[in-house]
């Protein structure tokens, strides 16, 4: 009796004793991982505003784990795995976070949110100084997307699958939660979780690739940027033209890149009551849901999955790729005009705006009046773009691969 | 479509839709500065 009584006192703890060894290793794995996470959050080693609240919510879901009706193991988070309508009913009553997960995470709304806010914050301006050398550097950085879909395709995965993790190249967390609900919603839940980890460890490993790419007298270079002076309202109407033409082009991407534009066409019509919606509550407001829903996600039985560790791998790779594509196409730039900055490549790779100040510091480090930040700005927003295309490029023709 | 050829026709693709934003970028700023100079004259 007093068993059954601890039992239901302290369902947690008792777990541990009745699952499978499996099961339990990889709590407590994801346990110690979140606490991992949120300590790198916290003294900003890691983006604070994702890890603080993923990791916390991977040692909630881990560790507050009960005993169902029915006898089942569970949690009232929330359940992704759930479809059938009635249930889905039954259990948004009853799992706090569900009703956030599906009516704004699973359909890829939350993405749309943080794009808003990513859009109100990007001066497009910069992206008008240089548009060719921008665009160039971006498509550099796109390669990891390419050839990791090739890979993954080669090591078994549906082309869908294959491609929606090519898209962690892409470095663009909001587009990578696009893609995978469009090309491989059965791997929507690791692909997700995955990409924001990844990409949050992997700028921790960029510095080092640029020391390594970059010889120290070309990361201090300074470059002349040339001031290009265009009024708001070329500005306004470049965003919607460019809005425009990208929608007509990739209707399937058209949400996102609606998003974002419309950030852009709010800041530069300078309507300061919802810029300071979107840049502020908005965004941090998604970006907080966002890391908490990851974290929750971070069950051990959903992480289970035998193709999580392939992945993790090609997650990886796709990032790795991306970057030297886009030093590489840094070196094309220099090479070609001499007025610019290898190290700006790295900025092509689209995480607005970590990539481009990781650029700036590298520059800094080498010559302290080093000033390239507004060109990585520029590379950085057109990564945006690039992405965004190649998403949509995906998405309407992966069905040719036969 | 085999795998390989895919991937050059995606990027390729993907190159082709990125660059014709620049260019309608750039002939819309032309556009629009003799726009701008045919209003003020």
């Amino acid at each position: 009796m007093y068993y059954d009584v601890a039992q239901n006192l302290f369902p947690g703890i008792f777990s541990f004793f009745v699952q499978d060894s499996a099961i339990v290793y990889a709590r407590i794995f994801l346990i110690l991982f979140g606490f991992l996470l949120a300590y790198l959050g916290y003294n900003r080693t890691l983006e604070p505003l994702i890890m603080v609240p993923m990791g916390i919510g991977m040692i909630a879901i881990n560790s507050g784990v009960l005993f169902m009706q029915g006898g089942g193991i569970g949690n009232i988070f929330l359940d992704p795995l759930v479809s059938d309508p009635a249930a889905l009913m039954n259990i948004m009553q009853i799992n706090f976070l569900q009703p956030i997960y599906n009516l704004t995470f699973s359909n890829g709304l939350i993405a749309c949110f943080v794009f808003f806010g990513i859009g109100a914050m990007s001066e497009i301006g910069f992206l008008l100084a240089r548009p060719w050398a921008s665009m160039t550097v971006a498509l550099f950085a796109e390669l990891g997307s390419f050839v990791t879909l090739v890979i993954g395709y080669k090591l078994g995965l549906p082309i869908g699958e294959a491609a929606a993790v090519g898209i962690i190249g892409g470095a663009d967390g909001p587009m990578v939660l696009f893609a995978s609900l469009m090309l491989a919603p059965k791997l929507f839940v690791p692909i997700s979780i995955i990409a924001y980890l990844y990409l949050s460890l992997t700028y921790a490993g960029y510095p080092y690739l640029i020391k390594l790419m970059v010889p120290e007298k070309y990361r201090g270079l300074t470059v002349e940027i040339k001031h290009v002076d265009v009024p708001k309202k070329q500005k306004f109407i470049f965003t919607i033209l460019m809005c425009f033409v990208l929608c007509l082009l990739l209707p399937v991407a058209a949400p996102l890149i609606m998003s974002f534009f419309l950030g852009v066409a709010i800041r530069e019509a300078q309507i300061e009551e919802y810029q300071k919606l979107l840049e502020s509550t908005i965004l941090y407001g998604s970006t907080l849901f966002l890391g908490l829903l990851l974290g929750v996600l971070c069950d051990a039985q959903t992480l289970m999955n035998p193709e999580v560790g392939l992945l993790v791998i090609l997650g990886c790779l796709a990032l790795l790729v991306s970057a030297i594509g886009g030093i590489i196409g840094g070196w094309v730039v220099y090479l070609v005009s001499k007025n610019y900055n290898p190290v700006i490549g790295i900025a092509g790779v689209s995480c607005v705006p970590t990539t481009a100040k990781l650029a700036q510091y590298a520059a800094k480090e080498a010559n302290p009046y080093a000033m390239i930040l507004p060109l990585a700005l520029g590379a950085n927003i057109s990564g945006v773009i690039v992405t965004a295309i190649a998403t949509g490029v995906f998405i309407s023709t992966v069905g040719l691969v036969k | 479509m085999d795998i390989y050829t895919y991937f050059f026709f995606s990027y390729g693709l993907t190159i082709l839709i990125a660059f014709s934003t620049v260019l309608i970028i750039i002939f819309a700023n032309k556009i629009m500065q003799a726009f701008e100079r045919s209003l003020s004259k």
